[in-house]
């Protein structure tokens, strides 16, 4: 279960600190040299760019204790098709959300204590279970 | 009886975005990812606007001179071509997949995985690559990693954290970080505590284009 610090972070921070953590975190998939991560966001139109920032923003707000106004697919469904294996999902994590929330001013221990969970958790449903299909399962998901 | 112009171009209109919006119905979404459509699914971007969007991306972290040396992966980024690279970097074709636009391959190296990315005329543009170490022995892998990089292109531009146990052991998601930053060529190298017992060690070299290039393309 997601520390109770998580759901506070939008609180803690909000709206306009998670859009600008939000554009960071697009920025750099963009940048990515891996498969998935990098390469599906540069094949996006503008219109698929903006569909996807609205999502990921609207996740990372429900997420972390926003206001529930996420209507994009489920995490299961919406990697669906795209390969996204562990080692992806990792480079995600390290090289792309973590940059993301220092470089925007998220102190350290805010990112250990009340970020980590929701993104890091293995346990059936959760993020990291649903996003990584192909490949190796990670240990500790179903 | 005559149909005012505008009147029979309102109704068009409403037709026609009619049509749009049934279009997008959920039954519909398949057919309209086959012609491309946002909603449906990934449009086919050529292999030269995702190289261009990938340079744009990294503007941000261009540096003022060039890296002293470019060849510090063992092989030439921006020129290498994918079969110098393998052959290079001891990888085998058969560990690799390719994924969808053909850009990227992920291979499977000793313990690591290996990715590499090639521009559209498929030259090795960038690579990364992620192993995993347990905590204990994390810390040393890191620091080696980053000595060694530390030698070719000298002390990093940028460095958040110790690559040491005290870092590392904070709680998940904890993170060292170095970054060079050249007008040709970004690096970094991170460790990042990813659960409980074990650290991701990353890589990633990307070269950039000269500003002149990338205005071609």
């Amino acid at each position: 279960m997601a520390a109770p610090c998580s759901s506070m972070m939008y609180a803690k921070y909000g709206a306009a600190a998670f859009t600008a953590v939000n554009a960071s975190i697009i920025s750099k998939a963009v940048a990515a040299p891996t498969a998935s991560v990098g390469t599906s966001f540069q094949g996006l139109t503008q219109q698929q760019a903006m569909t996807l920032t609205t999502n990921l923003g609207a996740f990372l707000v429900v997420a972390y204790g926003g206001p529930n106004t996420y209507q994009g697919k489920s995490m299961l469904a919406a990697h669906q098709g795209l390969n996204i294996t562990e080692a992806q999902y990792d480079y995600f994590v390290s090289n792309v959300v973590v940059p993301a929330l220092s470089e925007n001013g998220v102190p350290t221990a805010d990112i250990m204590n009340c970020f980590a969970p929701p993104v890091t958790e293995k346990k059936a449903g959760s993020v990291k279970c649903d996003t990584v299909q192909s490949g190796p399962r990670p240990s500790g998901c179903p | 009886m005559a149909v005012p112009w505008a009147t029979r171009g309102a109704a068009g209109l409403v037709l026609a975005l009619g049509l749009v919006g049934l279009a997008h119905a959920p039954p519909f979404r398949r057919e309209l990812a086959r012609a491309a459509c946002p909603l449906g699914g990934a449009a086919a971007a050529t292999p030269g606007k995702r190289e261009a969007a990938r340079v744009e991306a990294l503007e941000s972290r261009r540096g003022a001179g060039p890296a002293p040396r470019r060849d510090v992966t063992g092989l030439e980024l921006g020129s290498a071509t994918v079969d110098t690279a393998m052959a290079r970097l001891g990888v085998d074709e058969a560990s690799c997949s390719l994924d969808r636009p053909g850009l990227v391959r992920e291979c499977r190296v000793g313990g690591k995985t290996l990715f590499l990315r090639t521009d559209e005329s498929q030259r090795v543009v960038a690579l990364a690559s992620v192993e995993r170490e347990p905590l204990g022995l994390a810390p040393r892998r890191a620091e080696a990693l980053l000595d060694a990089w530390r030698s070719a292109l000298g002390p990093p531009h940028r460095q958040l954290g110790a690559f040491d146990g005290a870092t590392l052991g904070a709680g998940v998601l904890a993170q060292a970080r170095a970054e060079w930053r050249f007008s040709d060529l970004v690096v970094s190298v991170a460790a990042t505590r990813i659960d409980e017992a074990e650290v991701v060690v990353t890589l990633e070299a990307q070269a950039l284009p000269p500003p002149s290039l990338r205005a071609s393309r």
